[in-house]
């Protein structure tokens, strides 16, 4: 049984405060407390949401009170997905900052600015997903003075693009990291083709064809499975080449939100395509991160 | 307290000096353990702390809960004095084995939360070590795995602190400490550690909290954790505080029951957590050595405060002198990617009262 009695020590101070108003600031700092203190260690190689960051060594436990680094894997994996969207470049750093915070005498948060512009860029795309911004990453409750964690050159111009932004679940790279991240983050994926796709307000509802092959079951039932309807949430006039071409067999992945069923990726069947075929058996052997069983 | 076995080996040369000084075994307390130096009670061993002759046994018997006993020691000291550190009466300790001299027995409601706090600082310690893995007879409070409310999204799980074993060692190692007493005063004393103790112990079961942890997908709250912790000591300090400003005066002559002092109160019943006092407090202004009350001069006050810390109360109205003091310390700090803190060094020049 791991301990987690120091938990609470080292909640974060603002997190159990009621909500700061404007100008007042709070000492960040180790909680008072006599149990060892953070230790500094390597970033591992297999914690993907950080290679590349910047620095090489973490503080644990982190700032999100993860206290093992099986804990800190186990969580940062479900937004490793998110970092291959590219929707503001202070992602990556952002989300280090908290999962694995540089090692310095006290610890240094992410800058309110930083949190709000990734909050900006990224939340509507963790929304087709039917993700909301999660609470652990509030951006209130981070510093706005100077110590605190910038992209290194912070330059507030956005680069104008031409044309309209694909729709989420349909901007993917033909790779194999970036096809099972998402389907790991995916609750189902299954084979199959499209049948229908029609407005439906601010969504496109897509209604797959009867014959289908199911490459992960997860939380779908066999009857659910035969009549499955997808939405692409908040896809009404984002482009997606995939959902134009009704011919072509698609891996389609999803996962349910209330009662219905969000489509989070669609990759085209191409057999000839040498990186899907690896991909596929690589799939067989592939385990995703587990999210049960860091708690016990 | 124990007046046999007056032995004392051989130990450090310095020790041996201010052992004949103040010879451990004819008084002292288990609190001195939260004042020593690292590694001296392990030198030392169970039979040479100033232990009662049962808690003697009891750390003969269990070696592995000394770290334990000594952490708790500290906790409760390091808490009274932050808690009183602005007060006229600070928590301040001294070096012999006594460590709270005059208020370790007065009979006040400084010793009430001396008691208190001593009391919940050994639960608090105990229980985390237990949490910590670090004992065999007790572990996490596993009597809440497998409920919790699926509906709304949230089980029990992770380590939740078992304060039973913490709470009953704690009883087991302060309150059988001495039962033989004679004189009235001393069976009055005693009934007020007791009582006192236990308020303390109560007071880390009153502050326990839930702690819960969303490990959801993307930080979701899809699945939740939740267990049962001890608050942050200094949550029990204030606590306490909290109850040492509204402690009860009782009298002292009771046989069997506190009652307290004020006749027209005296049928309320004192509640378990209320701390009691049979002796009003001196006002801690002068120095007295022969009781250890240090007294309030020299000591820094706030000229500007109308509380407790401020010139006027602190002091006695016995006025107070100013010094200009110069301060260095780090300013306008800036953090440089990737990864140092470059500061600016800012002098300032501040008044410093302090206590005629």
């Amino acid at each position: 049984m791991k301990s987690l009695a120091s938990l609470s020590l080292w909640r974060i101070i603002i997190l159990i405060l009621p909500l700061v108003s404007l100008g007042q600031t709070f000492e960040y700092g180790w909680p008072d407390n006599y149990d060892k203190p953070p230790q500094c260690v390597d970033i591992p190689v297999d914690l993907r949401l950080c290679q590349g960051v910047g620095y090489h060594q973490m503080l644990l436990p982190n700032l999100l009170e993860h206290e093992s680094m099986a804990e800190v894997k186990q969580q940062a994996g479900s937004w490793v997905p998110l970092l291959h969207k590219n929707c503001d470049p202070g992602t990556q750093l952002l989300l280090c900052s908290l999962f694995a915070p540089v090692c310095m005498e006290r610890p240094i948060y992410p800058c309110r600015r930083l949190c709000e512009n990734v909050r900006d860029g990224c939340s509507p795309i963790m929304a087709a997903f039917g993700f909301p911004w999660p609470h652990i990453l509030t951006c209130d409750k981070f510093p706005q003075d100077d110590m605190c964690i910038n992209t290194p050159n912070d330059t507030s111009t956005s680069e104008p693009n031409g044309h309209p932004p694909v729709c989420p679940p349909c901007d993917n790279e033909m790779k194999m990291d970036v096809i099972l991240d998402h389907m790991c983050a995916s609750e189902f994926a299954i084979k199959t083709k499209i049948q229908e796709v029609k407005r439906e307000n601010m969504d496109r509802k897509v209604t797959l064809q009867k014959k289908k092959r199911t490459i992960k079951m997860g939380t779908l039932k066999k009857k659910d499975l035969k009549k499955l309807t997808l939405y692409l949430k908040n896809g009404a006039d984002c482009p997606c080449t995939q959902l134009d071409n009704t011919r072509n067999t698609y891996l389609i992945m999803g996962r349910k939100v209330d009662k219905q069923y969000l489509l989070t990726g669609i990759h085209k069947w191409d057999k000839s395509n040498r990186e899907f075929k690896k991909t596929m058996k690589k799939l067989k052997s592939h385990k995703c991160p587990a999210y049960e069983n860091v708690f016990k | 307290m124990d007046n046999t076995g007056c032995g004392i080996h051989a130990v450090h040369h310095l020790f041996l000096i201010w052992l004949s000084v103040y010879p451990l075994c004819s008084q002292g307390s288990w609190m001195w353990l939260g004042i020593t130096s690292v590694g001296v009670p392990e030198k030392l061993g169970c039979a040479h702390l100033p232990l009662s002759h049962k808690q003697k046994e009891l750390c003969a018997r269990k070696p592995h809960l000394l770290p334990s006993v000594k952490e708790g020691a500290r906790l409760g000291i390091t808490e009274c004095q932050t808690q009183f550190r602005h007060e006229r009466w600070n928590c301040s300790t001294r070096r012999d084995p006594n460590v709270f001299g005059y208020e370790l027995t007065s009979g006040t409601k400084e010793t009430a939360f001396i008691h208190a706090v001593m009391a919940a600082g050994l639960v608090h310690a105990v229980t985390r070590s237990c949490s910590a893995g670090n004992m065999t007879e007790c572990s996490c409070d596993t009597s809440l795995l497998g409920s919790g409310s699926p509906t709304e999204g949230w089980h029990w799980g992770g380590c939740s602190d078992d304060i039973a074993f913490g709470t009953s060692f704690s009883r087991r190692f302060i309150d059988s400490a001495a039962k033989n007493t004679s004189t009235r005063g001393e069976e009055a004393l005693l009934i007020m550690k007791q009582h006192n103790s236990e308020a303390g112990r109560q007071a880390v079961a009153k502050t326990m909290l839930t702690d819960c942890r969303c490990h959801g997908v993307s930080g979701s709250c899809a699945v939740k954790t939740c267990w049962r912790t001890m608050a942050a000591f200094e949550r029990v300090g204030a606590y306490l505080k909290d109850r040492y400003e509204t402690s009860v005066h009782v009298v002292d002559r009771s046989k069997r029951k506190v009652r307290r002092k004020d006749k027209e109160q005296r049928h309320v019943p004192i509640t378990k957590d209320e701390l009691i006092f049979f002796n009003k407090s001196p006002n801690y202004c002068l120095e007295d050595r022969r009781l250890g009350v240090t007294g309030t001069r020299g000591r820094k006050c706030n000229r500007t405060s109308a509380g407790p810390d401020g010139c006027n109360l602190l002091c006695c109205g016995r006025g107070y002198n100013t010094h200009v003091v110069r301060h260095v310390e780090r300013c306008e700090c800036k953090f440089v990617w990737c990864c140092y803190v470059r500061c600016r060094r800012c002098e300032t020049m501040n008044d410093m009262h302090t206590c005629k």
